[in-house]
């Protein structure tokens, strides 16, 4: 055994080493590679020959679908009404402002995790690579060609333009981050939050609550600067931290009292955009409820571990769709008929709920998977439990599940298309108002669901494709 | 404990008999540890002095490791007292927490933080425990890092070291707690045979700086050049104390005979 295990380089978006591995490369020509694999002998060739038959007829089928026989006009005609149904039209500017600046997010995000891996590998005296351009192609090949197919169903230029816009915006903020000393990435996460949180009020208007939401990321962003200072007490630093960041939120607060309420109300997002919010928030919302059930339910207090193992297993036995009805119907009766909670905030509060309890199983799976001795290494330099927990048990078992945590955020996502079952008009109710249009009744009705399905798929293969790099990242250089 | 007593080395065939400076450190008194209905502790009379550097031997099983891991509350006592440098172990969290603070312990799976730089793993203890500032903290860091010899390994992670510097880092992140005693569980026994000389020559270094140490070891060599006396453990009991000298060249009981005439 080698005195260093040679590693490479370190991986750009997770930070984590990854080991020179020596794998004989054995490429055989085409023919033989055919022969070796395909029809090595009589029934393998059998097999091959009516799976390839098959394959083919099937494919012919899809392709002269999609290219020959399908009437794409209700979809051409309604992108917009699948886009966000029939959110006003004279905020249509909100939404166009919301892509642009989660397009800066993303191209932030992308730029603060670049910079923190090559810091990373400076100081680890390493080399930093950067991923190939035809592998991040291929990771977002689902997003990619969702675009196109929307670019080209699109009769005017405004599509285009956005895109072209949006594009130029992420590029721009990834340049930028991606240029950021490795010691400020902190700061750009903070920066990425509050655009997304931006890009959340833009859409929705400034009313509401909705200062709050701004603050949260704001203030994170204050208690992470003064975090840096290096010459405090991390007692007194503390501290200083917590009551600053409060201090933002009571400012904002006092804004939000003072400034009149303007914009659009959570319930007249609609089309494919209301999946998105709607995933989007229950994503954001079930993470940290799950993970505080997961401890809840480990917990040495009785009564924490079983009101959380209460919740966990009543809520896992209800089926998702049950939970949206209580949410229509039920809490309305409960608290009040007119309960001033939007249908938009209950539904999403029950998938919230739904996704907290599998996403809290899923996080106790990984504390566990956590070596014993983590913690009583921790414990014998006499760290209190609960840092403990924090510092050294959770950032390694949430590493270990994040395939398993991304695998059902991606069933939530999909399961946003529940929300039609209670009357909101999601991607598949725009369809329904499709057909219900003159020209359209009982017209292209499997092209205008083959749509919705395939935009489901796009985002779904493109988180899913993450994840595995992810997973694939993850799992190597560790121990 | 009277000086002629100390170069008898009969006298030291009792366990409560100290070497060091003669101050107390470490205490037992009747220790029962039981696992279920296995008893791995049998009534453990020990008493360590400062500065003094015990070594553990015995055969697998016999509870050396149970034994120092009573000493800082990783396993629960179930009779008995333990008391180091005047607190007594208690259920209390905080007495314990106390107690931690002034021991180190260095297991044999290292037991570093794999999603933590070495300067991270060196530093989270102090920053998190005694309150540091960073930059304190890291200063402390580069010190104990040069003390075992790989400063220029700070800013990796585990997972890129072998297993001997791996095991220094976690000496040197036991000894940023500026502990008064030192725990070491079988601290070579995971290591490959190359790297064990360096891991040796550390706790050697320690051993001479005057720290109170207690080793489980299966390294021979080191209990009898570095050991102020040799604890010889067998089936949840101590048989036999004594000096190297008297441990390797003339033990009394039968079982230590035994345990040395395989090994040697």
């Amino acid at each position: 055994m080698a005195t260093e295990t040679p590693f490479t380089h370190i991986d750009p978006d997770t930070g984590i080493a990854i080991p020179e591995v020596d794998v004989p490369s054995q490429k055989l020509p085409p023919g033989e590679w055919l022969r070796k694999n395909l029809f090595n002998n009589w029934y393998n060739s059998l097999i091959t020959v009516l799976l390839t038959i098959g394959v083919a007829y099937v494919s012919w089928r899809v392709l002269r679908f999609v290219f020959v026989t399908a009437k794409w006009e209700p979809v051409r005609e309604n992108l917009t009404l699948i886009n966000i149904g029939t959110y006003p039209r004279d905020e249509q500017w909100r939404v166009v402002a919301q892509v642009l600046i989660w397009s800066g997010a993303a191209g932030l995000g992308i730029g603060a995790a670049v910079a923190g891996a090559k810091f990373r590998a400076l100081q680890a005296g390493m080399e930093y690579v950067v991923d190939p351009a035809l592998a991040k192609v291929k990771r977002y090949s689902g997003l990619l060609l969702l675009g196109l197919v929307f670019l080209g169903f699109t009769k005017t230029f405004g599509p285009l333009i956005l895109t072209v816009v949006s594009l130029a915006v992420a590029y721009a903020l990834y340049w930028v981050a991606s240029r950021v000393a490795g010691h400020n990435v902190g700061l750009l996460w903070a920066g990425v939050a509050a655009l997304m949180v931006f890009g959340f009020q833009i859409v929705s208007g400034f009313f509401g609550m909705g200062w709050l939401w701004m603050g949260v990321p704001i203030a994170a962003a204050v208690y992470s600067v003064i975090g840096r200072n290096e010459t405090i007490e991390p007692r007194r630093l503390r501290l200083i931290q917590i009551g600053a960041a409060l201090g933002v939120l009571v400012v904002l607060f006092v804004v939000y009292l003072v400034v009149d309420s303007v914009g659009v109300e959570w319930d007249e997002w609609e089309g494919f955009h209301l999946n998105l919010l709607a995933a989007a928030i229950a994503i954001a919302l079930s993470f940290p409820l799950g993970l505080l059930l997961a401890l809840g339910r480990r917990s040495s207090f009785p009564a924490l571990r079983i009101m959380s193992t209460t919740y966990i297993e009543i809520i896992r036995g209800v089926p998702l769709i049950s939970l949206l009805l209580m949410a229509q119907f039920f809490i309305g009766f409960f608290l009040d008929t007119r309960t001033p909670l939007s249908l938009f905030t209950r539904a999403t509060a029950a998938m919230t709920l739904f996704t907290a309890a599998y996403v809290a199983e899923i996080v106790r799976g990984g504390l566990q998977a956590v070596p014993k001795g983590q913690t009583e290494a921790g414990n014998s330099v006499g760290m209190a439990p609960w840092s403990v927990t924090r510092l050294i048990v959770l950032p390694q078992a949430l590493r270990a599940v994040i395939p398993a945590m991304v695998g059902q955020f991606i069933s939530l996502f999909k399961d946003t298309s529940l929300l039609l079952i209670i009357g909101k008009i999601e991607i598949l109710g725009a369809r329904e108002i499709i057909h219900g249009q003159e020209a359209y009744r009982g017209f292209g009705i499997a092209e205008t669901l083959v749509f919705a399905a395939f935009a489901f798929w796009a985002v779904s293969f493109t988180m899913s494709r993450e994840s595995q790099r992810l997973e694939r990242k993850l799992g190597v250089g560790e121990r | 404990m009277t000086s002629n007593e100390n170069n008898n080395a009969q006298a030291f065939a009792d366990a409560t008999q100290i070497a060091g400076t003669g101050e107390l450190m470490i205490e037992l008194e009747g220790v029962d540890k039981f696992f279920g209905d296995f008893q791995a502790l049998k009534d453990i009379d020990m008493r360590v002095g400062k500065q003094e550097v015990i070594v553990v031997i015995g055969p697998s099983g016999s509870g050396k490791s149970t034994m120092i891991r009573c000493i800082n509350r990783l396993e629960k006592h179930d009779r008995g007292r333990i008391t180091v440098d005047g607190i007594e172990l208690s259920d209390d969290i905080r007495n314990i927490q106390e107690i931690r603070k002034e021991t180190g312990m260095v297991f044999q799976q290292f037991n570093l933080f794999p999603h933590l730089t070495v300067m991270d793993n060196i530093t989270l203890g102090p920053r998190q425990v005694r309150n540091l500032p960073k930059k304190e903290a890291e200063d402390l860091a580069m010190d104990l890092l040069k003390r075992v010899q790989i400063p220029e390994q700070a800013r990796k992670f585990p997972g890129q070291l072998s297993g001997g510097q791996q095991q220094r880092v976690a000496i040197a992140r036991s000894l940023a707690m500026n502990p008064k005693v030192m725990l070491f569980d079988e601290p070579t026994s995971a290591l490959d045979p190359e790297m064990i000389k360096e891991v040796l020559d550390v706790m050697k270094e320690l051993a001479q700086s005057g720290m109170t140490m207690i080793v489980v070891t299966h390294e021979m060599g080191f209990a009898r050049e570095v050991a102020d006396r040799v604890v010889f453990m067998a089936d949840g009991e101590i048989v036999e104390v004594g000096t190297p000298e008297h441990f390797f060249m003339s033990p009394t009981e039968d079982r230590t005979k035994l345990f040395l005439s395989q090994i040697l």
